[in-house]
């Protein structure tokens, strides 16, 4: 009989962990897992291979945040492994269950500055929810599951199994034990604390209810729903709690935070009772915190202990997962008519119609990045999956693509990583095939991981590169403008031909600079079965408001 | 104010280097540290750590630490300043 290497029982663990992508690339100390795939390439297991580790660890978070399962990526060790860290990095703030393998120098060079050795376990620690070596092949299993184990439950986060080569190599008794259920852990319901957080609703003048990521990842939508119509609680969304409750929900007031809306923002001041369900409290939410939410008495639902009473202290902390509590909180909350209230918030929404308008349809002179985003918005399907990258396009696409119907907003939240959207769009597309999967970009974020134009052309993945060009580090620019003095210093940037970049790769581009092309050219672009880029050259000057200056309170915000 | 934080975790490596990281990122200094195996099979540690910290911040590092998966549990003690006599106990 055929004994296993711990390589074939790596590939064998995770395809009985019901895994069949991952995203990789190979080199010296993982060639025996690689090895192994090649055996069991047969249609089983995908192998994408990515153009640079980073966007192996992106393209697994874009596949996990649209899937809800673990996404996983493979390296080698040294340089392959170091690669990885932005993306575990992101991973680990914007709380997404990725699993990534790193191959490992032998275990008797360990220490001792081998070729490619790199101590990839010291330096994820602090940015991983877990990790771990593996220097003996019979360990690999039961490491795995582990580690998948640990990437799903509870609040969810990156993990990385570092396998030296020896374990790969070498013979082992391949015993898998089964992989947990997936557990958000049940924690007992406070009961006591639910019924506070129910009088304080109930008794309140003036409820507002934040959203945020943990009700995306807790499945937590209905359940949230239910809640504020019933209790008639205007609420507001931070950027990845973007569409968990519909946009055109007469309820929802849009984002928070430095660039969020104004009504959203500015209630936060005004409210008496504040129901934030599975956001933290970021400082882009708060501005100053000290300023932060005066008026209210907080009822704060996290899945992470860690999370309560770090910014915002909670009047009533509630431990857990959020769709349980909300769904044990529901029968205890009064059915509430506000009128008054709601009305208030749609009186300072009108606040921002010239912003709007003076972004959308601008009379003339070249296009607005605003005015190509809703145009998007109008030649998307209600299924689309939006990637945006980061920058100023990234908060427009937030303020003016409508998340109404199944559509899905993926985007770096916490870290920020310009070049997440390319291979975090490549992970959503091969993960919804049927879906359209759109990467909206700045020209500065498009040149972060161009190369991953490689992975698209030879996995043919009909993802769409969105690039809007305003020839700046426009987000850079724009504080530059406001509290630098116009002094732009290195934010002029210039890029290559992107269509013929495209080109290049065998992808169909386009450009655009005309506003009478923008919605034909979007319409081709949406509606073609297979890979597209499309650059629209936007106005280079375009600030987006409203903005909170930072260090400002919200109060401070500012309209133009 | 001067705290003792408590905390048992798994016995595996990089244990430390983790509970490290925790007090690095929020620069603390470690006024004291005891490490020791505790039962026969050392599958647990016991962590002794004193530090100088706000209270606030004191019980924020105790829930980083708890969120940590190797440790299975932590208590934090408000000492008297640089005394050995703990004054009130909190178990986060
Ligand atoms: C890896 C990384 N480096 C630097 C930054 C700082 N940064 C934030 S937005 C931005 C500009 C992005 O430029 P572009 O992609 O052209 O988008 P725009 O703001 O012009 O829409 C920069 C440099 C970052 N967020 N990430
Ligand atoms: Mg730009």
């Amino acid at each position: 009989m055929h004994t296993p290497t711990g390589a074939e029982s790596l590939v064998r663990t995770l395809k009985e962990a019901g895994i069949d992508t991952i995203f990789g690339y190979p080199g010296g100390a993982i060639m025996p897992a690689y090895d192994a795939l090649y055996t069991h390439s047969n249609g089983k297991m995908r192998h994408i291979l990515v153009r640079h580790e980073q966007a192996a660890a992106h393209a697994a978070e874009g596949y996990a945040q649209t899937t809800g399962n673990v996404g996983v990526c493979v390296a080698t060790s040294g340089p392959g492994a170091t690669n990885l860290l932005t993306g575990i990095t992101n991973a680990m703030m914007d709380s997404t269950p990725i699993l990534c393998i790193t191959g490992q120098v032998n275990q008797a060079l360990l220490g001792t500055d081998a070729f490619q050795e790199s101590p990839i376990i010291s330096m994820a620690a602090p940015v991983t929810k877990w990790c771990a070596q593996v220097q003996s092949a019979d360990k690999i299993a039961p490491t795995i599951m582990r580690a998948l184990a640990i990437a799903e439950s509870g609040r969810p986060g990156p993990v990385l199994v570092d396998i030296t080569k020896n374990a790969l190599a070498e013979a082992c008794t391949h015993e898998v034990p089964a992989r947990p259920e997936k557990s958000r852990p049940s924690l007992p319901l406070d009961e006591k604390a639910i019924l506070e957080a129910s009088e304080l609703l109930n008794t309140a003048k003036r409820p507002y209810a934040l959203v945020g990521h943990g009700v995306l990842l807790s499945g937590a939508q209905d359940a949230l729903r239910t809640l504020l119509e019933k209790a008639d609680i205007p609420c507001a969304a931070t950027v990845l709690g973007l569409g968990a409750i519909s946009d055109d929900h007469p309820l929802f007031h849009g984002m928070l935070g430095m660039h969020g809306n104004y009504a959203a923002n500015l209630k936060t001041d005004e409210a008496d009772v504040i129901l934030a369900v599975g956001m933290r409290f970021d400082d882009r939410v708060t501005g100053d915190a000290s300023r932060f939410a005066r008026n209210a008495k907080i009822i704060h639902i996290d899945i992470d202990p860690a999370e309560l009473h770090k910014i915002i202290p909670a009047t009533v902390p509630l431990v857990g997962d959020a769709n349980a509590i909300l769904e044990a909180l529901t029968p205890h909350v009064a059915q509430a008519d506000r009128t008054a209230w709601r009305e208030s918030f749609r009186l300072l929404d009108q606040c921002e119609e010239p912003v709007r308008k003076e972004a959308l349809s601008p009379s003339d002179g070249p296009i607005s990045m605003s005015e190509a985003i809703r145009a998007l918005d109008e030649a998307t399907a209600d299924s689309a999956i939006i990637v945006a990258d980061v920058g100023q396009h990234q908060m427009l696409a937030a303020r003016y693509y409508r998340l109404t119907g199944t559509r899905r907003f993926i985007t770096s939240g916490g870290l920020g990583t310009m070049g997440f959207s390319l291979p975090a769009a490549i992970g959503a597309q091969i993960a919804h095939p049927q879906r359209q999967v759109i990467a909206v970009m700045g020209d500065g974020c498009a040149q972060m991981n161009i190369q991953e134009l490689g992975t698209i052309m030879q996995e043919k993945v009909p993802v769409k590169i969105l690039i809007l060009n305003n020839h700046y580090l426009g987000m850079v620019r724009q504080w530059q403008e406001l509290f630098f003095d116009e002094r732009y210093s290195a934010t002029a940037i210039e890029s290559p031909d992107f269509p013929a970049l495209a080109a290049a790769y065998n992808i169909k581009g386009a450009c655009v600079r005309e506003r009478a092309e923008l919605a034909p050219a979007l319409a081709e672009f949406v509606n073609s079965t297979e890979t597209r880029l499309l650059e629209v050259h936007v106005r280079t000057i375009e600030n987006v408001f409203p903005m909170i200056p930072s260090g400002g309170a919200v109060t401070d915000i500012r309209l133009q | 104010m001067y705290y003792t934080l408590t905390a048992i975790t798994e016995n595996t490596p990089g244990v430390l280097y983790r509970i490290a990281s925790v007090f690095l990122q929020g620069q603390i200094n470690i006024e004291r540290l005891e490490v020791s195996a505790i039962d026969e099979t050392r599958t647990r540690s016991r962590f002794r750590i004193e530090f100088f910290d706000t209270e606030q911040h004191a019980h924020l590092l105790a829930r980083r630490m708890e969120r940590l998966v190797e440790v299975e549990h932590v208590e934090l003690t408000q000492e008297k300043d640089g005394g050995e006599t703990p004054q009130n106990t909190d178990s986060t």
